[in-house]
């Protein structure tokens, strides 16, 4: 197994295995945090985690997702520093308000709604694991209030500082099951150097710790 | 002047409701705002968690940020949108206070507490209602009042919104369009997607198309659609307009209708006209050949009046000369016969043609009655010198008939052939029976029909060749009268031919009785033969006629000699030398025109009396004649007195020369 790397800074598989792990915990507890707001099981599951090159991360998405976009973003700063997304194909986020807040409203409602829905599901999902990952790595994160973006992938990867644009993206690829309804959807998380450096330091506390890989 | 708490001041002074809480959860700070909107004041919550101040309110949401904030640092966002009433709040006007919150922890690790902001959303959500409510008044005004059917469909093709029209003119309530695929309400469903793709490509309008539309009553009907794409931000949708065309493709077909009606009436005017027009020539046909008829008719009812006035002439001179008596008084009868026979058809004709012919059948023998034809022809047969041979099967073929009709039928096609076959031909007739019918055929071998005649040879007053050498005489009725004839009997006659000079061929069909009694024994044949200082040559193909003309003469002491065509004519003349010739202009082998113009190139004929004898005594005809080289031109029948005068005449006095 190769080392995930980027620049100056190359997880080892160890490293990486870690971070997948603490990834599938604050995702399963988005999804039974979204699971009480909504009153309906959610299925979260992440399928695979990567480390990307801002460019590469752009890319990605322009060849797996439709051209417009919609992004719930946060920003976060603590021990490390940056942004986190969560992005739908924009064709796609009407169906996830309507699988969370259920089918019984009509199209016009739920086009009413759609902005604030999707602004308080991104919440939800960003801050279970961000809060996740920080506790995990006994640290501590100041999440903010969430806003919703519309555009294509490279806007979302290129916004003004503060915080400062990381390189570095953690792209999260993540699939929802709520009311028998998939969508495929995608966690990122910017981070500069700096905050890639403290990352890989708390991750080796952590195994040091655990002496291995975290379990849920 | 008394200590103010400006940061109680500002608290109170924010437009927002601000409630703080400590790191156990307890309220630490209430602002006025919350007390107006809550009803609550601060010593009525604080020391309170937000459970025990809004009981019963469902605030696990509220709750679980609180968590969030104070244990993850997390800012939490809780809209009005996903969380309706989220608190009981109420506006100063005592409305329900529509409200965001907004949960976000308070500096430390762990958290000294958290703040929670209630953000009033009454008016904004009021104003998106109106505005949405306005929005909607309008659509209502445009696209349910539409007499049109207007159609929102999604990118899956589902129909997404269906007006008043849809419902009006495809008999399906709202529920029914809505939600379901818009394809099966077109026929074929095809349709649809092909619409679809036509716009998701173009972006632009497409011009209408025509689309069939089943409508819930299982009626079919056309309508005319124009569609556009348009986005709402997120999705694709296609606006579909129909118009219904229904009445404008009625009255289309109406007109198409009308034209091909139109187009028809022209054709079958135009068939009318043609069939007009065949008719006219037809009739104008019949009329030529009625006129040609009747001149014939004149000229046939002649032509025996002259061998019957020289025979009564002959019968005067010769007076005590039994023998000349005898057969002088034998010709007359013939050709009395003849005149007989002639006006028998035209009276044959005439009843049939009024359907006042009736037959008497009897059961007879096919061989009886061809005798009888035969006896009936033989003058005509053996006139020509022609040889007739009959082929009749040996054993006796019965048939039930009017035996003189019948017998006049076979009479009439032996007579035909014997006139249109030169001298000297043949003449068979055969007999064969085949099924239900017996075939009898009378051939020749003389001067056919042309192919283009073989159909009109049974038309009354026709005679195939009009020319002269060819005119046998006869009316022209002797075939009609055979055809008429054998249709009566429920039998079929045709011609052959196998062209001019060929010989013809008569096939008559005769239905044969299943089983008959042969009547009596047929009557006996009888044959019937054919005879002054200046030398005459008479030439008639009338034998009789020429025979008693020049014996006439010759009883008034000229010397003659007879010929009975053309080329016969000019072989006696140019041995005899005659001083006058009587030509009859009807002749065979060469007519009496082509005949005068012959002696007149001989150097001794130069100077001849020439004498047209014809029945033909119109204008045109002595023109005819006088251009040909005759010095006279008599009508028949010849009075043979007339003649000795003429001769006398034109002897004593200067004639004219007639060039070679």
């Amino acid at each position: 197994m190769t080392a995930e790397a980027y620049g100056d800074v190359a997880l080892s598989d160890l490293e990486f295995d870690s971070l997948t792990e603490l990834v599938n915990l604050g995702v399963s507890r988005a999804a039974s945090n979204l699971a009480l707001m909504v009153r309906e099981e959610v299925v979260l599951t992440v399928p695979k985690v990567a480390l990307l090159s801002r460019n590469d991360a752009i890319r990605t998405l322009g060849e797996r997702a439709a051209k417009s976009l919609v992004a719930v973003h946060q920003t976060f700063e603590g021990a490390i520093v940056g942004r986190a997304l969560l992005i739908f194909p924009e064709e796609k986020s009407l169906e996830l308000v309507r699988s969370l807040v259920g089918s019984e409203l009509s199209n016009e409602e739920i086009i009413e709604l759609e902005q604030e829905a999707l602004a308080e599901t991104g919440n939800v999902i960003l801050n279970s694991c961000l809060a996740t990952i920080a506790n995990s790595l006994q640290s501590s994160l100041k999440m903010s209030l969430p806003e919703v973006l519309r555009g294509e992938s490279a806007r979302f990867f290129s916004l003004p500082p503060p915080p400062a644009g990381g390189t570095t993206v953690m792209f999260i690829y993540i699939d929802f099951l709520v009311r028998r309804r998939n969508i495929e959807g995608y966690i990122a998380m910017m981070m500069d150097l700096p905050s890639l450096t403290a990352l890989q330091s708390l991750l080796q506390d952590l195994i040091r710790r655990t002496g291995g890989p975290v379990s849920g | 002047m008394p200590q103010v708490d400006l940061e109680q001041s500002i608290l109170d002074g924010i437009a927002v409701g601000l409630i703080v809480l400590a790191a156990d959860k307890t309220i630490a700070r209430w602002n006025t705002w919350m007390v107006a909107a809550s009803n609550r004041s601060f010593g009525a919550v604080e020391g309170k968690t937000i459970a025990e101040v809004f009981q019963g309110a469902r605030i696990d949401a509220v709750e679980r940020a609180i968590d969030f904030a104070l244990t993850g640092g997390a800012s939490t966002l809780l809209t009005n949108a996903m969380h309706p009433e989220l608190l009981p709040l109420s506006t100063l006007a005592g409305q329900p206070l529509l409200h965001d919150v907004v949960i976000s922890p308070l500096p430390g690790a762990p958290s000294s507490g958290c703040l929670l902001q209630i953000i009033d959303v009454t008016e904004a959500t009021r104003r998106e209602r109106f505005l949405r409510d306005r929005q909607n008044a309008r659509y209502y005004a445009l696209v349910e009042s539409a007499p049109d059917v207007i159609l929102n469909v999604d990118s899956e093709g589902v129909i997404r919104l269906a007006n008043a029209a849809a419902s009006r003119h495809f008999g399906y309530s709202a529920e029914e369009l809505v939600g379901h695929k818009a394809a099966q309400f077109f026929e074929p469903e095809s349709a649809w997607p092909d619409i679809w793709r036509s716009v998701a490509t173009s972006s632009v309008a497409e011009a209408p198309v025509e689309v069939p539309v089943r409508l819930k009553d299982g009626g079919l009907r056309h309508f005319e659609l124009s569609a556009a794409p348009w986005t709402d931000g997120t999705r694709t949708f296609t606006t579909a307009i129909l118009r219904d065309i229904e009445n404008r493709r009625a009255a289309e077909a109406v007109l198409r209708e009308s034209e091909r009606q139109s187009r028809a009436n022209e054709r079958a005017m135009a068939e009318l006209n043609e069939a007009l027009r065949e008719s006219t020539d037809q009739l104008r046909a019949m009329d030529r050949r009625k006129n040609e008829f009747l001149a014939t008719l004149a000229h046939e009812l002649r032509n025996p009046l002259a061998p019957l006035r020289n025979g009564l002439q002959l019968l005067k001179i010769a007076k005590d000369d039994v023998a000349l008596s005898e057969r002088t008084r034998h010709m007359m009868d013939v050709q009395v016969g003849h005149m007989v026979r002639l006006i028998d058809d035209l009276l044959d004709v005439s009843r049939i043609s009024n359907d006042r012919i009736a037959l008497t059948k009897e059961v007879t023998s096919l061989d009886r009655i061809i005798r009888q034809a035969v006896v009936t022809s033989n003058p005509l047969i053996h006139g020509q010198q022609h040889t007739l041979t009959i082929d009749l099967p040996p054993h006796e073929i019965a048939l039930e008939v009017d035996a003189v009709r019948m017998t006049q039928v076979f009479a009439n096609l032996l007579n035909n052939a014997a006139k249109y076959t030169p001298a000297h031909g043949s003449i068979t007739i055969t007999a064969e029976e085949r099924d239900d019918s017996v075939i009898v055929r009378v051939i020749d071998n003389g001067i056919g029909i042309p192919r283009e005649s073989l159909r009109q040879v049974f038309e009354m007053f026709m005679q195939v060749d009009q020319s002269l050498e060819r005119a046998q005489g006869g009316l022209g009725i002797g075939l009609s009268l055979v055809k008429r004839l054998v249709e009566m009997h429920g039998g079929t006659v045709e011609a052959n031919s196998r062209g001019p000079g060929m010989g013809s061929e008569f096939v008559v069909r005769l239905p044969v009785p299943k089983r008959s009694v042969m009547a009596g024994p047929a009557g006996e044949p009888s044959a019937a033969p054919a005879p002054m200082a200046q030398r005459i040559l008479v030439a008639d193909d009338n034998k009789d006629a020429a025979a008693t003309l020049a014996l006439l003469l010759k009883l008034l002491g000229h010397e003659t000699r007879t010929a009975n065509d053309g080329i016969e004519a000019v072989e006696i003349a140019c041995q005899f030398r005659p001083e006058v010739v009587l030509l009859d202009i009807g002749m065979p082998r060469l007519n009496g025109y082509d005949t005068a113009r012959r002696l007149r190139q001989e150097t001794w004929g130069r100077d001849l009396l020439l004498v047209a004898l014809t029945g033909w005594g119109q204008e045109a005809d002595r023109l005819k004649s006088s251009g040909a080289g005759f010095d006279l031109h008599l009508v028949k029948p010849i009075n043979v007195a007339e003649i000795q005068r003429l001769i006398v005449r034109s002897r004593s006095s200067p004639r004219t020369r007639h060039p070679a």
